[in-house]
């Protein structure tokens, strides 16, 4: 990847990023919402179904967002912030 | 099946019994298809996002995959809630209430009859009616005899219970049985024990002294001074069993202090053992009556001005009006806590108790966080668990489901919240409180930037329960929402909320002035003009949070030790992505360009896992910079209020233009910019203008005439014709605050 736009790099990395968190925040809500909800030989089996699929959604975005960052990062300094942009300024 | 029921089902391949809760599981169903839905979701965005950088695409394969997993997960397990669904078939209900209780002594049962002959104030509960118990009661009252020793009195005095026994799965009665009885009982309770008639005969029957020793006694704790009885049954199994039929029973009797004085196991009056209560209070959905009733025994009466207590059918919240005489006896400091949190807990699953609580309590809980941060030597904070119990508690109270379950009470406790937490200041509130800020400020956005971008202060509209909102000063929103970015928590989710308002606001003026400017010659401004600059001012606003946060970090950064700067490092980190997407020209770009940012254990997870004492210059610069940007449009309110009310005073040498608009129902309208015509003053309620035809200042009038004339100022035929918008720009411009004469005045707006 580090000879392409690094815009584009930086969005992947925005954008893994971004992804990470929401599948976070829901695998928290499954996390809150399995507890107590049924008891017994089978629940413990699904839930561990449960677990070994949520351990692997996590590897995989964080390993995808630790590549966005290393390619990120063997581009160079970050540009300027677009945060400094002014209301209405056009660049 | 009640909603809150809980079915036990024999699975279709063997006797093994799985107990699910159908409440849950069905959240549990909904949770994993929102984890398929956020992998798919994911998976576009990665596989959009990383082939233009060249990328492998393989991640977002994988994450497909994953949600189709997940997807056949949540089949799976609707499946077996459709089967336990299927597999409950409750009891009928009883004919009608329960009738006559009697009181159990010292865990023998004195038949009914003799209870008020024999047994010298032996207290007869309730007796409502002439009529004999029904088939339900009766069994739940033969379940209760089961444990407390003796044969069945169905057997012996109610023609109707033989049948009820058969159909309540005990064919031939259980003498002589191998099941030992509190089993059989626990059996019984378990299939049955949310049968209003049969929790009511069970309970009745048990009396609250008998429900205190029958707890303990699953709990192994000894009665009185007596070791404790050996039940024989499995303490967390018999635990849920007993909580969700006590539930079922607190719904239909009124559990009041006479009956909770009498809850310990010494037989005692007036001393309510409460703490008793622990286990039952986690496994069902008890009254909110009851709840309210143990919430102001446990953490004492409203503070302030009395909250809106829930609805009530049988007097809650007489605890808190009138002294009572009721002690709640002594117990260890660990069961207090566990107690403490299963009732927040529970509360917490009210949402027409929760914000009533919240706002009762939101200022001490506030105090306690910040007097325990001090780290003083002596013992005056909360237990943790109680402390993370009220987060979840505050956090709660400001939900939506919150707010639609109980309108007044979730405004209170938004406006008492932000006026409690710009009082108090916030230094050292700890991460999990601050996060429980975000869903009130995420429930209220629309209100909040209303308050931040409006023309004038104060209420409008009397007949909605938020109203009240307008009235907290928008400093406090300001403080609240700073200490909410402070803990860095969720900061993406509280600038998107910003950005959505502002693009949500300039999406309706749109839709509500479509072809506006099909006359020809022009107008001086277009009619969308303040939706714009109201957008821009939420972003504004928000931004300006942003930074004070920023600054209060980065100043506790300074005095802190390394432990801390890692943490506020990365707080400010966090701060300054969010300002990194923050446009504030363009909420649309910058909504698109936010995530919802880290939970409070993700920023754990990241202290710990990820960051050293990391630099934050380049964080403060992104933040400085975002300072310096946010400082536009002084006064820009009231500028624009000044120039709409010469816009009408001179409407007599320039008269205004109407403007012809297509609204939301596809209907033509033309506004005059008169509020008489134009519909905003339609009497003496709504009428803002004094005698001479001029509208009177807006502090002077009622909620609902101000609320016309906020309306009448921000109508097209006022904003169009507003050739002063020019002047506010310009001003602005030579404030340094950049508002383009070309972007917010262009005639396509």
């Amino acid at each position: 990847m580090s000879n392409l736009p690094r815009e584009a790099v930086v969005n992947a990395l925005a954008a893994a990023r971004r992804v990470q968190t929401d599948v976070t925040l829901a695998l928290e809500g499954l996390a809150a919402a399995g507890s107590g909800a049924w008891e017994g030989a089978a629940a413990e089996v699904a839930a561990g179904r449960l677990r070994r699929l949520a351990a692997d959604a996590a590897a995989v975005l964080d390993g995808c967002v630790r590549r966005c960052a290393a390619a990120a990062s063997a581009l160079g300094p970050p540009v300027p912030p677009r945060a400094a942009r002014a209301i209405g300024s056009s660049t | 099946m009640s909603p809150a029921a809980a079915a036990v089902v024999r699975s279709p391949g063997g006797p093994h019994r799985v107990l699910i809760d159908p409440v849950r599981l069905r959240g549990l169903v909904g949770a994993v298809r929102a984890v398929a839905q956020a992998l798919r979701a994911g998976a576009r965005t990665l596989i959009e996002a990383i082939s233009p950088a060249g990328g492998s695409t393989a991640p977002g394969e994988q994450l497909v995959r994953l949600g189709a997993a997940f997807d056949a997960e949540a089949t799976h397990l609707a499946r077996r809630l459709a089967a336990a669904e299927r597999a409950d078939v409750p009891l009928p209900p009883a004919r009608g209430p329960a009738v006559v209780t009697a009181e159990v002594v010292g865990f023998r049962y004195v038949p009914l009859a003799a209870a008020a002959a024999t047994v010298a104030g032996a207290p007869v509960v309730a007796e409502r009616d002439g009529a004999r118990p029904g088939a339900g009661w009766s069994a739940g009252r033969d379940a209760a005899v089961l444990l407390v020793g003796g044969a069945p009195v169905a057997a012996r005095t109610s023609p109707a219970a033989p049948t009820a026994g058969r159909r309540l799965g005990a064919p031939g009665g259980t003498a002589g049985r191998a099941a030992p009885a509190p089993q059989e009982a626990l059996r019984l309770l378990a299939t049955h024990g949310e049968d209003p008639g049969f929790a009511a005969g069970f309970y009745d029957t048990l009396g609250p002294t008998g429900l205190a020793r029958l707890i303990a006694g699953i709990a192994g704790q000894p009665v009185g001074h007596r070791p404790a009885p050996s039940l024989g049954v499995d303490r967390r199994a018999a635990e849920a069993v007993l909580g969700r039929s006590f539930a079922a029973y607190s719904r239909i009797r009124p559990l009041d202090e006479e009956w909770l004085g009498r809850l310990n196991t010494r037989g005692r009056r007036g001393t309510a053992d409460t703490v008793l209560l622990t286990p039952l209070l986690a496994a069902g959905r008890v009254s909110v009556a009851l709840l309210d009733r143990l919430a102001r025994l446990a953490f004492g009466a409203a503070t302030g001005a009395p909250a809106p207590g829930p609805a009530d059918h049988s007097g809650a919240g007489a605890v808190g009006r009138r002294p009572t005489a009721l002690a709640t006896a002594p117990s260890g400091a660990a069961a207090r806590t566990a107690y403490e949190v299963a009732l927040l807990d529970a509360i917490r699953a009210e949402p027409t108790l929760v914000c009533a609580v919240a706002a009762r309590h939101v200022r001490e809980v506030l105090t306690v966080a910040e007097i325990g941060a001090l780290g003083l030597p002596v013992a005056v904070r909360l237990a943790d668990a109680t402390q993370d119990a009220w987060c979840r508690l505050v956090a709660a109270a400001g939900e939506p489901a919150a707010r639609a379950a109980d309108p007044r009470g979730s405004a209170d406790f938004a406006a008492r919240l932000a006026r409690a937490v710009d009082a108090a200041g916030g230094a050292g509130l700890p991460p999990q409180l601050r996060a429980a800020f975000v869903p009130v400020l995420h429930t209220y956005r629309d209100e909040i930037y209303d308050a931040a971008t409006a023309i004038a202060p104060g209420r409008t509209d009397p007949a909605d329960p938020a109203d009240g909102l307008r009235e907290v000063p928008v400093g406090a929103w300001r403080s609240l929402l700073r200490e909410c970015l402070r803990g860095g928590a969720l900061a993406g989710l509280l600038a998107r909320d910003a950005a959505a308002y502002g693009v949500d606001l300039e999406r309706q003026q749109a839709d509500r002035t479509r072809g506006w400017n099909s006359a020809p010659g022009g107008y001086p401004a277009s009619p969308r003009t303040l939706s714009y600059l109201r957008a821009a001012r939420a972003q504004v606003f928000l931004a300006g949070a942003l930074v004070d946060a920023a600054d209060a970090v980065v100043r506790e950064h300074a005095e802190q030790g390394a432990a801390f700067r890692r943490r506020q490092g990365l707080i400010l980190d966090l701060l300054g992505t969010v300002a990194t997407a923050i446009d504030l020209a363009d909420p649309a770009g910058t909504f698109a360009r936010l995530g919802v940012g880290v939970t409070v254990d993700g920023i754990d997870t990241l202290v710990r896992t990820r960051y050293r004492d990391v630099s934050a210059t380049g964080a403060r610069e992104v933040l400085t910079a975002l300072r310096e940007a946010s400082r536009g449009l002084p006064q820009w309110a009231a500028g624009y209020e000044t120039s709409a009310r010469l816009l009408w005073a001179r409407r007599g040498t320039d008269p205004l233009r109407p403007v012809a608009v297509i609204e939301n129902d596809g209907r033509r309208r033309v506004y005059s910019g008169d509020p008489r015509a134009d519909g905003f003053i339609t009497g003496p309620a709504t009428d803002f203008l004094d005698a001479a035809g001029s509208p009177r200042a807006a502090s002077t009038l009622t909620p609902t005439q101000r609320g016309a004339y906020l309306a009448w100022l921000a109508s097209p035929g006022l904003v169009a014709n507003n050739d002063r918008l020019t002047i506010l720009a310009a001003l602005a411009v030579a404030g340094e605050t950049r508002v383009p004469p070309d972007l917010a005045l262009r005639p396509s707006g």
